[in-house]
């Protein structure tokens, strides 16, 4: 899809998300469009169980650990222009420092990203991206959203993400089998993703009362602890109620 | 001079006290947490035994009372203190049972203290590292929230890659409770139903 389809899908998820938001739902603090929400993720549960699943499983068997590490370290060190943007965006001058370092250092020495020698000179990887830049900057996180394949957001997620894609280096470079390319970093991308939840998935299947509700509240808290860099904000913390 | 020595000495105490009480959050998980492990470990006990120990431990390191009402939210006060009580028994069986299925993963970790935050007096986060053990390749960074509660330290949350687990479980049973027109008999029900040989009868 092109810059000016994706921006059209994404401005017509926003409109419908927004004309939803008034409807007569009951809903849970925070998602208000929990109706449509449960839809969408049962959806994608179907199409996890019946597609994702077995493919992410497969990959994981016939590929060599070494060899996903090396995908891995390649897809993160592509992403590594929009890290680097997010990190000035927020003013954090070290990280943006040491994504810089990063890149350069992967992309050269590194085989251009597969091997991770930054790792080893003691420079770790850290993410940003522009829903965490958005909500630094005072952007609340909106209604919570499960998109279609995508899986649980929010509005500010989804505009960063939108944006980021929009704005993406990729999208203004011209290059043979850019398409392709394209395609084939999106299907890596979420094969190796959900590899790394195959493990934390299962576990989450096994314990749940209700795994909607499982997945927005661990989306909800590990996006708070991606905003604030693992600190804690004392202030946010619930009370708890001591009298008998 | 001796209205000097009282107005020093009371400032002094009121600054002392929360030190104190960081000081003894971060000895409590220290010594409560080696325990457990020590427990994990232990070679000389049966299957049984083991389970039974830590089971007594985890009762001892944290409020399940306090926890519970924690997670029913803002339904605790609309229940009545029976149902309170039953989902209380449902609550802790099923916690525990979550725990009992995972227990053949651990035992020879190590936990190290780093620091403690207070966030009011009796109330702070003690930061750790387990590492070794089940997690020997990944150390794991956790939070423990402790809470001064008739006068003993003890864990109602911790902290787990960026998941508080109290607050998660809230997020759940509220949600169960809300989908079922605000009766917290759903939620024991359905916390007794995932639990092997839940007693629990509403």
């Amino acid at each position: 899809m092109d810059r000016f389809g994706r921006s059209t899908l994404v401005l017509s998820i926003g409109f419908f998300v927004s004309s939803c938001a008034h409807l007569p739902w009951r809903h849970s603090e925070g998602d208000p469009l929990e109706p449509m929400n449960r839809a969408v993720f049962a959806f994608n549960t179907v199409a996890d169980k019946a597609v994702l699943k077995p493919v992410a499983k497969t990959y994981q068997t016939i590929t060599p650990r070494p060899v996903r590490k090396g995908v891995r370290n390649f897809l993160d060190n592509l992403q590594s222009p929009v890290v680097l943007a997010n990190d000035i965006l927020q003013g954090k001058w070290k990280r943006a420092a040491k994504t810089t370092a990063r890149f350069a250092i992967n992309s050269t020495v590194g085989l251009g990203g597969v091997v991770d020698v930054a790792k080893g000179a003691g420079i770790e990887k850290h993410y940003e991206d522009l829903g965490q830049t958005l909500a630094t900057k005072g952007i609340s996180a909106g209604p919570y959203l499960v998109l279609p394949l995508f899986g649980p957001s929010n509005m500010r997620d989804l505009t960063g993400l939108a944006t980021e894609l929009t704005l993406s280096p990729l999208s203004f470079t011209r290059f043979k089998g850019k398409q392709t390319f394209g395609r084939v970093r999106l299907a890596l991308n979420t094969m190796d993703r959900r590899v790394e939840t195959l493990q934390d998935m299962k576990l989450i299947r096994k314990n749940t009362l209700d795994e909607y509700v499982s997945i927005r509240s661990y989306y909800e808290q590990i996006r708070k602890d991606a905003i604030t860099d693992g600190a804690i904000d004392m202030d946010d913390l619930p009370d708890f109620n001591l009298l008998e | 001079m001796r209205l000097m020595f009282l107005i020093i000495f009371s400032v002094s105490t009121l600054l002392a006290k929360p030190l104190i009480a960081s000081e003894e959050a971060m000895h409590f998980v220290q010594e409560k947490v080696n325990r457990v492990l020590d427990v994990l470990a232990d070679p000389s006990m049966d299957e049984n035994k083991r389970i039974k120990e830590f089971e007594n431990e985890i009762l001892q390191i944290a409020d399940v009372n306090v926890i519970a009402r924690f997670v029913l939210g803002p339904y605790a006060a609309k229940a009545s203190p029976a149902q309170v009580t039953l989902f209380t028994r449902a609550f802790q069986d099923y916690a525990l049972g979550v725990y009992r299925s995972e227990l053949d993963d651990f035992g020879h970790e190590v936990i190290q203290i780093h620091e403690t935050k207070e966030r009011k007096p009796g109330d702070s986060i003690v930061y750790t590292t387990i590492a070794g053990g089940a997690v020997k390749n990944k150390p794991r960074e956790i939070k423990w929230r402790i809470i001064t509660i008739n006068n003993e330290p003890r864990v109602v949350d911790i902290e787990i890659s960026g998941v508080w687990i109290s607050q998660h479980q809230r997020a759940e049973i509220t949600g169960v409770i809300a989908r079922n027109g605000g009766n917290i008999n759903a939620a024991t029900k359905m916390l007794c139903a995932q639990t092997t040989g839940c007693k629990v009868t509403g």
